[in-house]
């Protein structure tokens, strides 16, 4: 072989060698084509708007308002109970068995930490976008709808993880971590106290109040829709004045009505009617499917959960909401059983929206509001009144005064927001014993008891040594 | 810059593909003269003439066959060296000087393993100037086994390999690691590589979660496998070297008469311990449940007769009882054909193969086929340039089962349905009050994975001197995942839409261009040889969803006849490696040797500031019975002591891990949305793998007992760990992060004896081989903030092993009341019977201790038996859905209250009964109430397995054939476990956790192999 062509081979392989060589930097330089890089990704309100959608989508998850969120209030009390045919979900709740490394006290945690997040970053990049006259009224309310999306988390969260507000005279025991600031480094936060994270909620809520200019936007926070879970915060923490004055407020806006008697069964099939304030959407390509809260009602498939009896027995016959409990029978089980319609949709499209506030719930924190202040029973009953003649227009007004018309304002609650995530809430919040019924039997629990919250996930106190568990778990 | 990228990938092809032309247009040829050389060739011990030996003249380009008297004829120069080659006999090289008829006496390769020459990282070299640690597995081991993969084979035979099969899914892909686990959350698996080729490692299913594309290689194929332990041997492969190496050869045809080989089987699996775990029948449930009711005072109920007429009232059945066992498990068929031809002559040679494997599982539905078809050709263009390439073609075409605890898996439904539900209503529709009703799930939903897969390489060598050569090859690997899924509209799932139809397509493909430069030159007594290379590889990965509901009608099950979408989508993902690398190896009178190995290699799942990584190794080999002090110890035959350190790799199996990101998908109202799914660490970087091996290879007592003592420490730092955080950061709650390290030690002996070795070719042989191996796990540090991690079921603490059990301690059983209890402190002293106030304690590792294989084969005149014993000791083993089967009566009658047959068997009666399970309370909460993990579920692992026992006849036939052999052979026919309470096979626990996996079979396979 001629030496001239063994050079030329030569030269090839250092060619080859050294050509790759200077490429190699690039051709290992990939990026996740499904992905952008955390900084700078928003960059004007279609971006922002994306990550504020990101937010939403977590209010959909199946442990929060998609289902475990809005089924375990009335499960862990005395509205519903798991059929004793059933496919093994959330049995441990439905006899306060419940232990810390339970999937759905996790799923619920990671989901709400997740919502709180995710709008952390998208405040932090939304408040430092350049802002003109065309996107100014655009960037604020996404950004208040975060401010409002972080409230909501916190105070969810509050509400499953922690005591209520009352539990202590100051308030001061053991809340949930308050997450206020896009994540930069790893964080391992104690608890705040349920004061401290009320006083953010509310601080949280006000922002959003004064950021929101879209008067309706269904599933989205609008100003409404912040000041309503305002005025339930604030019914929540006792402050009455400020519950009924933030109330008021809704029902004067007039961008929402209360549905007519005729209207109200087939509204439950419907997406944004004009009494609902916020709910979470589902689409038909964006949806629970059998893992929504319908189809976990809905007989025939899950239908895990029924209806008590003591609830049933609760509505006169001629109440129009007891139709959306209908007695029935579960085969290999309960016979009657009572079956819930309030989210029909679990049978068919299994796109239920999900509804966080309607306008019904600020006319019934309006009247608990002014009948715990005194002096305003009368302001009371009307709301009240308003409430019950909607749903049995031929009721007799109510006209207890004191605590009996708390007392009555509160079975309204149990009867107009049942199944909606409510019950087990309004019991504690009120120190009142919660009855926990089952297929079997029925079982007091005496406020105040460990059992009535919810453990601090296990995989959250194995990553983070420092957060308090509740007692009892 | 896509096109950026594409325009680089083009312009790495050109400069591939001009280097392989330019190869091929070299052909010169250059003649040597020579005289007429014969001779015979003859076995070393019985004498016998050996037929088809490739002989040829070393460094030339001629090449003949003896024949079938053993006779030679060669054209060779007096100064020349002949090389004589055949399968099963050691190389040998003759030099001719000036001899004209010579008798080779070729030693077959078991003898003296020092001297077989093996498929080592980019190449092959003999055994005895090998520095690293290696095991090579003869191809029989894999052959004709009946298992759909080779790797399953390996089990047992390999000192230091651990193959875990899981599942009893045919062709499932198999948790496989040498020398024990080295990392927490990168991959434990090994790198394979075929013919060169480095492939993939990812599934090329989106719904088959456990295909094994490896799988697509038929085992018939494989000519050689070594692997690859140490430092010295795997630190080449560098970043990917450091779990181990797996080199597959795949067979070539020989020079000489073509040889044709066929081979059938046919037979027949069943599920092992079958009746360990049979479910309770309804006479049996009733008891249990008739106990509850007694048990539970609420109920006020006194007598038995009242309680039976409760249960009753409560939807118990007494009528009906179902078999869910029977329902779903069969008996499997199991056939396999073969087809094989090999051959050439002096310039090409040529091996194609055509396979047929049909398996059906245990469980109904669950079955697996492959088709494959390969061609591996060889050719001496002129006496400088050798080409060679082999395309494999294959698809598997499987219906799986996806092990986890939900509805669709059919493992999980039987253990979970009470006997007393039907799945049938009287008039024969199905019982949908059973919501995952596994007949609606067997009979109606469909499920099938094609995955095609094409594995193709060419290479081509081309000898500049005779000390200089240069090497290139590129290959392809392609994969392909078809799957389609249907729901009937009465599955669960599916029933509010009237049916769901999906399709999934994944394709892998991966490309990889070797390029090397070698030397080697002889200085007098010293030898130098070096590999100077570089290498480049990428990985692109695409899946495509399409799902939809609505059927028109049933047997309409294309998406065409679905009306109503649920959902479309793709992802992609990519992944690229470059490296450099430079080997090379010194030895003084091929005595002592020293091996220096390098590798730079870049990696783009690594963070920007991190992305390049060195590597390397140093070895040492000492062959001393060629030293002058051991001719006087006679019975030596060989003795080589080895010993090796270095640094390997290994990258994360997250492919974007040190990206931080927003990603999309988490879309709201039908507007797209994007949420935190990564938080990035720039800084994350390469898994050190720090192995030392010392070891001896040896063959004493005329080679009648050889065998090979390792000794090996690996200590992995810069851990990759996907690090658990509070939920509170958003995200996975978890970051990737190099934390700490950890070590991996234990000592491997493998020993082969032949206790009788016969003088003629038809006596009596019979041969031991036997291998243990011991390993242990120890975190050596953690980060500096944690000195603990708890990782799910597991905790990771400095001084214990990386898969120590970290749950709550079960205590047993009062003796008085019935009731369980559970440990307050790690300690084991105090008890308490409130589950919530248990401790968390340490339970033992889920890594085995010991564990290894004896193998003996026994042989006279035509008849053959061999049976492989393995056995496994000192793991736990964690059944993950324990608690949903173990629930005490706490579910009542219903349908998905299925009580396991070990509470059955060891449960409190009466006051006084020392027992292992609780009493049964009717709806109770004490016990039995889902999410109690604890050790009640905890298990030993250990066992001792009949692997496999074959026994064969060569049949006497000697017309039209020149081999015929038939056989039976038995896989896990029988089995000890320790743990009498162990519900499952103990194989049935992938990483030491069951999760609902199809059982684990047991096979009859009777075949029949002929030659032509």
């Amino acid at each position: 072989m001629a030496l001239q062509k063994l050079i030329y081979k030569t030269a090839i392989v250092g060619l080859l060698i050294t050509g790759a060589g200077s490429c190699s930097k690039d051709f290992v330089d990939l990026t996740n084509p499904q992905s952008l890089p955390l900084n700078g990704t928003i960059t004007d309100l279609k971006s922002l708007t994306n990550a504020t959608n990101g937010v939403y989508s977590y209010f959909q998850s199946i442990d929060y308002y998609n289902r475990t969120f809005v089924l375990l209030p009335e499960l862990m009390a005395d509205n519903v109970y798991i059929s004793r045919r059933n496919v093994g979900f959330y049995l441990n709740y439905d006899n306060l068995a419940v232990s810390s490394n339970d999937g759905n006290a996790l799923g619920a945690w990671a989901s709400m930490y997740n919502v709180i997040s995710n709008a952390n970053l998208a405040i932090a990049a939304g408040e430092a976008l350049p802002v003109n006259s065309a996107t100014e009224g655009g960037i604020k309310q996404a950004i208040g709808e975060m401010y409002a999306a972080r409230a909501l988390a916190h105070f969810d969260l509050v509400r499953l993880f922690a005591q209520p507000y009352s539990f202590t005279a100051d308030a001061n025991h053991p809340g949930v971590p308050i997450i206020t600031t896009a994540q930069k480094a790893i964080i391992s936060p104690a608890r705040n106290t349920v004061k401290e994270v009320y006083d953010q909620v509310i601080a949280d809520f006000t922002k959003a109040i004064t950021l929101l200019n879209v008067a309706k936007k269904g599933g989205y926070f609008t100003p409404d829709a912040a000041k309503a879970l305002l005025a339930k915060v604030y019914l929540y923490k006792g402050d009455w004045a400020n519950a009924e004055s933030f109330a008021s407020q809704v029902i004067a806006s007039g961008n929402h009505s209360l549905l007519t008697n005729a209207q109200y069964i087939a509204s439950w099939a419907n997406d944004f009617s004009v009494e609902s304030l916020f709910e979470i959407e589902n689409t038909p390509t964006d949806r629970p499917a059998v893992n929504g809260i319908g189809f976990f009602y809905e007989q025939t498939a899950y239908g895990d959960a029924l209806a008590t009896k003591d609830l049933y027995d609760t509505y006169a016959a001629t109440d129009i909401r007891r139709q959306l409990i209908q007695p029935g029978v579960r085969a290999n089980a309960e016979n009657p059983a009572y079956i819930v319609k309030k989210y029909p949709k679990g049978l068919t499209t299994q796109d239920d929206n999900v509804k966080v506030i309607r306008l019904a719930e600020v006319y019934l924190i309006r009247a608990e509001a002014r009948a715990a202040q005194g002096g305003k029973d009368a302001l009371a009953q009307a709301d009240l009144n308003t409430i019950i003649q909607r749903a049995e227009p031929t009721a007799a007004p109510v006209t207890l005064t004191g605590q009996a018309l708390i007392d009555r304002i509160m079975l309204e609650r149990r009867k107009e927001l049942a199944f909606e995530g409510n019950r087990l809430f309004d019991l504690t919040r009120r120190k009142m014993n919660v009855n926990l019924i089952q297929s079997d039997k029925s079982t007091v629990i005496t406020y105040p008891s460990n059992k009535l919250i919810l453990p601090i996930p296990l995989a959250e106190k194995n990553a983070n040594p420092g957060i308090a568990q509740n007692p009892g778990y | 810059m896509f096109e950026e990228k594409r325009q680089y990938l083009s312009k790495r092809l050109t400069n591939a593909l001009l280097l392989l032309c330019s190869l091929f247009m070299v052909n010169a040829l250059f003649a040597q003269g020579g005289s007429l050389v014969t001779g015979k060739v003859i076995t070393d011990k019985e004498e016998l003439p050996l037929k088809g030996v490739t002989v040829s003249v070393k460094g030339g380009n001629q090449m003949t066959l003896s024949d079938v008297n053993g006779n030679f004829r060669i054209s060779a120069a007096s100064s020349a060296t002949l090389l004589f080659t055949s399968v099963g006999f050691v190389d040998q090289e003759v030099p001719v000087s000036d001899q004209s008829n010579l008798t080779i006496r070729l030693v077959t390769t078991a003898r003296t393993l020092n001297e077989v020459v093996v498929t080592v990282p980019y190449g092959r070299q003999t055994r005895a100037s090998y520095t690293g640690s290696l095991t090579t597995v003869a191809p029989e081991v894999v052959a004709n086994r009946s298992r759909a993969s080779f790797q399953e084979s390996l089990q047992g035979n390999v000192p230091g390999l651990i193959v875990s099969q899981g599942s009893g899914q045919p062709g499932a892909a198999l948790n496989i690691n040498i020398r024990g686990l080295g990392s927490f959350s990168a991959s434990n698996s090994p790198l394979f590589v075929v013919d060169g080729i480095p492939v993939v490692d990812v599934p090329a299913t989106a719904y088959a979660w456990s295909s094994n594309t490896l799988a697509g290689i038929n085992p018939n194929d494989i000519e050689s496998i070594t692997v690859l332990k140490d430092a010295s041997a795997t630190s080449i492969y560098g970043s990917r070297g450091g779990n181990g190496v797996i080199l597959i050869t795949t067979k070539r045809g020989a020079a000489g008469s073509t040889k044709i080989e066929a081979t059938v089987q046919h037979g027949y699996n069943e599920m092992t311990r079958k009746d360990r775990n049979k479910p309770l029948n309804t006479a049996e449930m009733t008891e249990l449940l008739t106990e509850g009711v007694l048990n539970n005072p609420s109920l006020n109920i006194s007598t038995p007769e009242a309680a039976r007429t409760y249960l009753v009232a409560q939807g118990l059945n007494p009528n009906v009882s179902t078999d869910w066992q029977d329902l779903i498990i069969r008996r499997g068929k199991f056939s396999q054909y073969g087809l094989s031809a090999s051959g050439g002559n002096e310039k090409t040679t040529f091996f194609v193969s055509a396979g047929y494997f049909k398996q059906d599982a245990v469980v109904k539905g669950v079955d697996y086929e492959r088709m494959n078809t390969r061609i591996n050709f060889t050719h001496k263009a002129n006496r400088r340039l050798n080409i060679n390439g082999g395309l494999g073609l294959n698809y598997q075409d499987m219906n799986t089962v996806r092990a986890a605890w939900w509805g669709e898996n059919p493992i999980r439904n039987l253990r979970l349905t009470s006997p007393f539900y039907s799945p049938y209503n009287a008039d024969g529709s199905y019982n949908l009050g059973i919501a995952y009703n596994n007949e609606v799930l067997i009979n109606e939903n469909k499920k099938n994975s094609m995955v095609y897969q094409t594995l193709g390489n060419l290479g081509a060598e081309f000898k500049i001197l005779d000390q200089l050569s240069i090497e290139s090859r590129g290959s392809i690997d392609f994969n392909f995942g078809d799957e389609e899924l249907y729901w009937d509209p009465q599955w669960v799932d599916a029933q509010a839409l009237n049916g769901v139809g999906g399709n999934y397509s994944t394709k892998v493909s991966n490309w990889n261009i070797t390029n090397l430069l070698k030397y080697r030159q002889q200085f007098g007594d010293f030898g130098a040889e070096a590999i100077l290379g570089q290498e480049a590889q990428r990985t692109h990965r695409k899946l495509l969803v399409a799902e939809k509901a609505n059927f028109a009608a049933q047997g309409l099950e294309t998406l065409d006849a679905a009306s109503q979408l649920l959902a479309v989508g793709s992802a992609v993902l990519e992944r690229s490696l470059v490296s450099y690398f430079l080997n090379t190896s010194f030895n003084y009178k091929n005595r002592y040797f020293v091996n220096l190995t390098g590798r730079r290699d870049g990696a783009s799942p690594f963070g920007a500031d991190r992305r390049f990584g060195n590597f390397g190794s140093i070895g040492f080999a000492w062959n001393m019975e060629k030293e002058a002090f051991m001719e006087s110890v006679g019975f030596v035959n060989s003795l080589k002591l080895r010993a090796s350190y270095g640094v390997t790799g290994n990258q994360p199996s997250n492919w974007y891990a040190a990206q931080g990101f927003y990603s999309a998908g988490f879309n709201y109202g039908n507007v797209p949305g994007y949420a935190v799914s990564g938080l990035a660490n720039a800084s994350l970087t390469w898994e050190k793998n720090k192995p030392f091996d010392i070891g001896v290879d040896f063959s004493i007592l005329k080679n009648r007992l050889s065998g090979t003592v390792d000794y090996y420490q690996r200590r992995t730092s810069n851990l990759l760990f996907s690090v658990p955080v509070s939920y509170t950061n958003g995200g996975p709650a978890s970051v990737f992060n190099n934390i700490g390290a950890f070590d991996n030690k234990g000592v491997e002996v493998s020993l082969t004896a032949q206790n009788i070795r016969s003088t003629t070719s038809n006596g009596f042989n019979w041969t031991t081989s036997f291998n243990i191996s011991t390993q242990k796990n120890k975190i050596v540090s953690l980060t500096q903030q944690q000195n603990r991690i708890v990782d799910g079921f597991f905790v990771h603490e400095q001084g214990g092993s990386m898969y120590e059990f970290y749950m709550r301690g079960w205590a047993g059983v009062d003796a008085q009341t019935g009731e369980g209890m559970w440990y307050l402190d790690e300690g084991r002293k105090t008890t308490t019977k409130v589950y919530n106030d248990a401790a968390f304690a340490k339970q033992g590792s889920a890594l085995p201790k010991v564990f290894g294989g004896l193998t003996n084969s026994f042989s006279y005149k035509g008849v053959s038996l061999s049976f492989l014993i393995f056995y496994n000791f000192g793991n736990k083993l964690y059944d993950n859905y324990g608690h949903f089967t173990s629930s005490d009566a706490a579910q009542g009658t219903n349908v998905y209250g299925s009580i396991d047959r070990t509470t059955y068997e060891n449960r409190w009666r009466k006051p006084g009964d020392i027992a292992f399970a609780p009493k049964m309370v009717f709806r109770g909460t004490q016990t039995g109430v889902a999410q109690q993990h604890s050790s009640r579920w905890l298990y030993d692992g250990d066992y001792i397995r009949l692997r496999d026992i074959t026994i064969s006849y060569d049949l006497p036939i000697k017309r039209f054939v020149t081999n015929a052999q038939i056989y039976l052979r038995g896989n896990n026919l029988i089995t000890y476990v320790k743990d009498d309470r162990l519900p499952y096979d103990p194989e049935g626990y992938l990483g030491g956790l069951n999760n609902g996996q199809v059982p684990v079979s047991k096979q009859i396979v009777a075949g029949l192999n002929l030659s032509f």
